[in-house]
């Protein structure tokens, strides 16, 4: 396929339309406040974006296996401050490493519970995942109680002040810290897999259709423990990384994130029945939404209607996608018109 | 084979959903039963303490309920409900919901207007959607006393530590004299419906404007949802947006925690001047550090020891009147207005270097 080509092939993709949106969002922000088109913005951006990113990604794979996961808020706090408090308590000087593995253990070992409970059961992610969300939840204030973590230990609150890198400006300075990583890891895993590997093509031919993906010998019911595995993973691991980012742990937080995150992935075009979407469309999404949740200040939009804006542009931006899939689904040739000649004419 | 395994898996998970079902039925219903016993037999001996000598030995269940449960301040706050309890011989408990949801805080009261307590003693996280439920409480004949909400209707009294307006001069003169009188300043709110945090920020401009007029307010009011890591992001943004920004309030507990975080970062401790609602946990390491400059707070557990003595003296029909002291320190001079609104001098500002003297 020649370059000309691809493009004209990406023009029609949603993720064009995402893009757009992308672009016309930031160009109508730069125009009311050019403080906006700074590199100080894209690294804020970026650091804003690496906790809702992990759990984006993640909950994409989950959408095409055709389930919609709303545990992950869940599992993430109860990763995050199980493990905080354990290393409280423990006076931990140790590296940073056994925490996060710790939070990440836990989080794989909740989502392990969902894939089997719907795996086994074949029940809809999203009923299952509803009531274990309040499971986890509750299981932790329950049985850890609620106080907070207002202090980490050491190494862990040296490691919220490890960067990448930063640039310092004359009012400015801003960077991109170490936890980025895990956001740039989890996208590769996550494209490596529904790309390149056995298990992406059965996770998106379960979520087109489980019968047939049964029948074309798909391990349906180990693909689902492990997207939901995999969901559980990021979770512990987008956890962690919050209460790194807090320097502290708060039994409450992320709880209510979920509407935000699924909409980032149905935003880049992942249809919410399964089946579709790709890495690309939901970085996109990802930062459609970053970007309408962190800069309506600089639009100098008052505080009383930002979450009114940020809804406008989940409604619109979505209203495009859809809109482009649709005129997409129209130029299908119908079967039942061209009975006979259909073949030939869809070509 | 295959068959038969699926059946025991469905045994047991069916047998673990009840068991887990029992015990957390269970759980709960042991707990008030011996809180309320225990206390019964000490009442007659403790009643003169707590009711300044009113020879009644009625006992009354009273519950407070919170904004939300897990966070230091609502534990600061349950230290005096339980003081209260054990002080008085009452059956005096905390409850609430682990999210600070208004429909959650609704479904409570609900349940406690259920269980026909005797007074609910409550800090409403929207004033407006709890009214209605209030109303039936009280048409229950439950006493429903409320703290931070000076536009509340069905309450018989509502509690306030100190007048908004005091509140919110604090911080501005505090905030005015930091800065010399010079520069701009923004201020954050938990919620945009959060009636205390915003009749402070309305207050600190006020005063502003009497007092600092070459001060600048930018950006009205950023809301940070109780959220550190919101606050810390909105930071950011707001120095971008507004290079010279140089003073920031915060209300909520955890705001100027994560306005902190950002200037630490920015580097602009010595350039920035930040003060706010917190508690020395939530602030010290950012007091410490110079990011913070100046917290104020009252301690919520004389509130909430204060708000059950008001219950249990109009429980036991006592005569209610301005000037009147609830006992705990800050509330022993009460000033009443219209006839519900109670306001103490309750205020505490810490610095570093009076943060110690406050370990919660």
């Amino acid at each position: 396929m020649s370059i000309g080509a691809g493009l004209r092939k990406f023009t029609k993709s949603s993720e064009f339309y995402v893009l757009l949106a992308v672009v016309l969002l930031c160009a109508v922000i730069g125009m009311r406040n050019p403080a906006f088109l700074t590199v100080f913005t894209g690294l804020d951006l970026l650091r804003a974006s690496i906790v809702p990113g992990i759990m984006v990604f993640a909950v994409m794979l989950g959408i095409i296996a055709g389930g919609i996961d709303v545990s992950f808020p869940a599992i993430a706090v109860s990763s995050m401050f199980l493990t905080a408090r354990l290393f409280e308590y423990l006076e931990w000087t140790g590296p940073v490493a056994v925490p996060i593995l710790m939070s990440v253990a836990i989080g794989t070992a909740l989502g392990t519970v969902n894939g089997l409970i719907i795996a086994f059961f074949k029940l809809p992610a999203f009923i299952v995942t509803l009531g274990t969300s309040h499971l986890f939840h509750g299981m932790l204030v329950w049985s850890i109680g609620a106080r907070p973590v207002n202090r980490l230990p050491p190494t862990m609150d040296a490691f919220s002040r490890a960067e990448i890198f930063r640039i310092t400006g004359e009012t400015h300075s801003s960077a991109v810290p170490v936890t980025f990583w895990f956001l740039l890891g989890t996208i590769v895993v996550v494209y490596f897999i529904l790309n390149y590997t056995m298990l992406g093509r059965g996770i998106y031919a379960i979520g087109g259709d489980r019968v047939s993906a049964e029948r074309a010998g798909f391990n349906v019911r180990g693909i689902t423990i492990f997207v939901y595995a995999f969901i559980g993973f990021a979770s512990g691991l987008a956890g962690i990384v919050h209460t790194i980012q807090s320097r502290a742990s708060f039994p409450v937080e992320l709880i209510g994130s979920e509407l935000l995150i699924i909409a980032a992935a149905v935003l880049g075009g992942t249809h919410i029945g399964g089946g579709k979407g790709t890495v690309l469309g939901s970085i996109l999404g990802l930062a459609l939404i970053t970007i309408s949740r962190n800069s309506l200040i600089m639009m100098g939009i008052p505080a009383t209607a930002q979450m009114f804006v940020v809804g406008l542009i989940i409604v619109a931006g979505t209203g495009m996608s859809a809109y482009q899939a649709m005129r997409r689904e129209n130029k299908l040739p119908r079967i039942l018109d061209t009975a006979g000649g259909g073949v030939v004419a869809g070509k | 084979m295959k068959k038969s395994a699926r059946k025991v898996l469905t045994l047991v998970a069916a047998s673990a959903m009840v068991l887990v079902m029992t015990a957390a039925c269970a759980a709960p219903a042991p707990s008030p039963p011996p809180a309320a016993q225990a206390p019964a037999d000490a009442a007659p001996a403790d009643t003169p303490t707590g009711a300044a000598g009113v020879n009644d030995d009625r006992v009354f269940t009273i519950a407070t309920v919170v904004k939300l449960t897990g966070v230091g301040w609502f534990d600061r706050m349950e230290e005096g409900v339980n003081r209260f309890a054990a002080e008085t011989g009452h059956d005096a408990f905390q409850t609430g919901h682990i999210t600070a949801d208004p429909a959650e805080q609704v479904r409570i009261i609900e349940d406690l207007i259920a269980q026909g307590v005797d007074a609910i003693a409550v800090v409403p996280n929207s004033t407006a959607s709890l009214e209605g439920v209030l109303a039936r409480a009280m048409d229950a004949g439950i006493v429903v006393i409320s703290h931070e909400a000076t536009d509340i209707q069905n309450a018989h009294f509502n509690i306030e530590a100190f007048t908004n307006e005091d509140y919110g001069a604090l911080f501005m003169r505090t905030l005015g004299e930091l800065m010399g009188g010079e520069g701009t300043y923004t201020a954050f709110v938990g919620s945009l419906t959060a009636t205390s945090h915003n009749e402070w920020v309305d207050a600190s401009i006020a005063y502003q404007e009497a007092n600092f007029p070459n001060m600048v307010n930018v950006a009205g009011r950023n809301e940070s949802a109780e959220d550190p890591v919101v606050a810390y992001n909105r930071t950011l943004e707001l120095l971008r947006t507004y290079p010279d920004l140089r003073g920031f309030q915060g209300s909520a507990g955890s705001d100027v925690a994560g306005i902190g975080r950002a200037i630490e970062e920015l580097g602009l401790v010595n350039e920035t001047f930040v003060v706010g609602t917190s508690i020395p946990s939530v602030a010290g390491q950012f007091l410490e550090s110079g990011a913070i400059d100046m917290i104020a707070f009252w301690d919520p557990a004389d509130a909430g020891f204060a708000m059950n003595e008001l219950a249990l003296r109009v429980l036991r029909g006592e005569e209610i009147y301005d000037g009147m002291s609830l006992t705990a320190a800050g509330y022993q001079n009460m000033t009443l207005v219209d006839g519900m609104f109670f306001f103490g001098n309750a205020s505490v500002a810490v610095t570093v270097d009076n943060m110690h003297e406050y370990p919660f």
